[in-house]
């Protein structure tokens, strides 16, 4: 039995126990000496904020760990307080094995410095001697690209410089553990290519790696698991996919919240035109939530008697123009004020959003425009089972 | 030493008072020549205006002793001030690599302390065409440890000084205030002997600053300075201001250890 446990701690190499960080933040930056005469007693009026909750679990042995979550949820302090450079408020965290924080590229890079002696100095900070240092410098400058302006003042780098330089001398860094901060954020798609190369051959290595990221490619694709973390707290934790799974679900409820906020705003605009617009499911029930397959009815109703010809259109949120017809192409006949208009939504998971024109007579005769109609949100419960905007017939035969 | 300093913190404080050498005189035509040359041009005005126009310095070896006490003066000042700015100025490493804080306050230290070594070459050559010193087989022995006690004293004041700038930035301006009433309230441009109530020399050579600098120009410029032994009878009295050493440097160490936990927030 104690055998297993020490096994079990031996596999261990990131242990996150109920980890807490609160930080104060002051209104005003206090901090002189009359702000402390003036009010000696009271504490200058700070505002708390709990960056991590509690936080708990556990990263193995070479394992590929993402961090994932919104920007303020608290992963990147998260992050910090692994590297050591954050105290904990309370809680523990035990790392097992040597690591090394790239929480940026080129810390300690001094513009003032030659190349060389950036090479030497962020070195140092990497934990390499100065020997070690000359041992390497050839194979940094080479994978760099940037052999004769390594005697140039940093400054006059270009910025692309001087991270394939930091970028070069970071990954020699020898360390079991690897601590990475959306890096891949930065640089040309060489240079991301780069990264990517490294990312396949220390994950051949079998190191353990924490990568922060909210994108949801690279988790995909190189870890093994993944937090959500959210206000401070874990949301869930589990495998790359289903983690990401639910994250992208989050920030679209997210944006459907915003939507429907928004939407209230433009509804009071073109209620001022005389036009109303709602959106509803099969049931007759306002809504802006389908599932695929989904019949969505469109109310439309105007009180100009020019309209002769309406258009709706269907726009992806990235901005594909996924459908569109009007009346008068289908010959359709407008006869009052007031159409329905019925859409059976085979589309894939994601935002929408419709677009409706009211035209005269004449196609150019433009009368009303509602250029941010409703939004439809094409959600479902379980993973979709294929990709892109529309689900076309398909058919897979064996032996042809 | 091993403990406090395991190799690859040797490696980076190298590199960082490396680092700091090469900024701080770049793009000047007399680089380092600089470090030598400030305490000799403030040592010429010191000396127009007090020995020759205020006629003050009559004492044998003045102009020696006037020199030896802006140095050592010098590096006091210099190294605190630097040092009050160092943690501050690293914020941007402070805040992404959990590199061991205690060494910055020390490389800034470190880097002043190069240059007084510098500027004491200087000294040693006048000293060297220079009659009627005090320098004998005893300096050998004992200005080193002066020297160490003045490093440790001067390194006490850093650590506690670079962690309360974090917090409050008004210690810069104290600072300045309390350097110069600290100029003043040292004998660098007066002799000891002028100040002419005793108790008076009793309380000030309890300051290190104040026995250091005597104890140096008893060994190295002229023999007849006003030491401990002189004004008090308890020879004890001469450990009081190492005591207060040891004592500033352990509260400037725990206050800062203490701080230092918070640093990469508040910087």
């Amino acid at each position: 039995m104690s055998t297993n446990g020490m096994n079990d701690n031996n596999n261990i190499s990131i242990k996150v126990e109920n980890v807490s960080k609160q930080f104060l933040l002051p209104h005003q930056k206090a901090g002189t000496l009359k702000s402390f005469f003036v009010n000696p007693f009271s504490k200058f009026e700070n505002e708390k904020q709990m960056a991590l909750d509690g936080v708990s679990f556990e990263i193995k042995k070479g394992e590929f760990f993402g961090i994932v979550g919104r920007n303020g949820s608290g992963k990147s302090t998260l992050l910090k307080c692994m590297a050591g450079v954050y105290t904990p408020d309370k809680g523990h965290i035990k790392v097992n094995g040597s690591l090394v924080p790239f929480i940026e590229l080129g810390v300690g890079f001094n513009p003032e410095l030659s190349g060389r002696d950036n090479v030497y100095l962020n070195g140092a900070l990497l934990g390499f001697s100065r020997p070690e240092i000359d041992a390497m410098y050839q194979e940094i400058v080479d994978f760099a690209e940037i052999e004769k302006f390594m005697d140039q003042k940093l400054k006059n780098y270009s910025s692309g410089m001087q991270v394939r330089l930091a970028f070069s001398i970071a990954i020699r860094a020898k360390s079991d553990i690897l601590l990475l901060d959306e890096v891949l954020a930065v640089g040309d798609t060489n240079f991301q290519k780069k990264c990517f190369d490294y990312f396949e051959k220390i994950k051949r290595e079998n190191k353990t790696v924490v990568l922060v990221t909210h994108d949801m490619g690279a988790i995909e694709k190189y870890c093994n698991r993944a937090i959500l973390i959210e206000e401070g707290l874990i949301k869930s934790q589990g495998s790359a996919q289903e983690v990401a799974y639910l994250y992208a679900k989050n920030n679209k409820e997210i944006y459907f919240d915003n939507k429907l906020k928004n939407q209230n705003k433009s509804k009071e605009d073109f209620t001022t035109k005389g036009i109303t617009c709602e959106l509803m499911n099969d049931h007759g029930k306002e809504s802006n939530k389908f599932n695929y397959g989904d019949t969505a009815i469109l109310k439309l109703s105007w009180k100009n008697p020019e309209v002769k010809n309406i258009g709706v259109a269907l726009i992806r949120q990235t901005g594909e123009y996924v459908f569109g017809a009007n009346t008068i192409l289908d010959n359709f006949d407008i006869t009052d004020n007031n159409i329905g208009y019925n859409i059976k939504l085979d589309i894939g998971e994601g935002n929408y959003m419709f677009k409706i024109g009211f035209f005269g007579k004449d196609d150019s005769e433009k009368l009303e425009f509602i250029d941010e109609g409703p939004a439809v949100v094409i959600d479902s419960d379980t993973v979709q089972k294929w990709g892109g905007i529309v689900k076309l017939d398909h058919k897979w035969r064996n032996n042809v | 030493m091993r403990q406090i300093l395991p190799k690859k913190n040797r490696n980076l404080l190298f590199e960082m008072i490396r680092t700091d050498f090469k900024l701080r005189y770049q793009a000047s035509i007399l680089g380092y020549l600089w470090s030598v040359m400030k305490p000799l041009f403030m040592f010429a005005i010191l000396y127009v205006v007090f020995a020759k126009i205020l006629k003050l310095g009559t004492e044998p070896n003045y102009a020696l002793s006037l020199l030896l006490g802006i140095v050592l003066f010098n590096f006091f000042a210099e190294a605190t001030g630097g040092a009050l700015k160092s943690v501050v100025s690293k914020s941007s490493l402070i805040r992404k690599i959990d590199i061991p804080r205690h060494l910055i306050p020390v490389a800034s230290v470190a880097s002043a302390f190069i240059n007084m070594l510098l500027n004491l070459l200087v000294v040693f050559v006048f000293v060297a065409f220079g009659t009627g010193t005090a320098v004998s087989w005893m300096t050998l022995l004992v200005f080193p440890l002066l020297i160490a006690e003045l490093v440790l004293f001067t390194i006490a004041f850093s650590f506690l000084l670079s962690a309360m700038y974090v917090k409050l930035r008004d210690i810069d301006h104290i600072w300045e205030v309390v350097r110069q009433a600290l100029f003043y309230s040292i004998p660098v441009i007066y002799p000891l002997s002028r100040v002419p109530i005793e108790i008076v020399q009793q309380i000030m050579l309890m300051n290190p600053l104040v026995q250091i600098i005597e104890d140096a120009r008893s060994v190295i410029t002229y023999s007849g300075v006003v030491r401990i032994p002189d004004v008090y009878q308890n020879s004890l009295m001469q450990l009081v201001p190492i005591a207060i050493v040891f004592g500033a440097l352990f509260i400037g160490i725990k206050y800062f250890s203490k701080r230092s936990k918070y640093f990469a927030e508040l910087v």
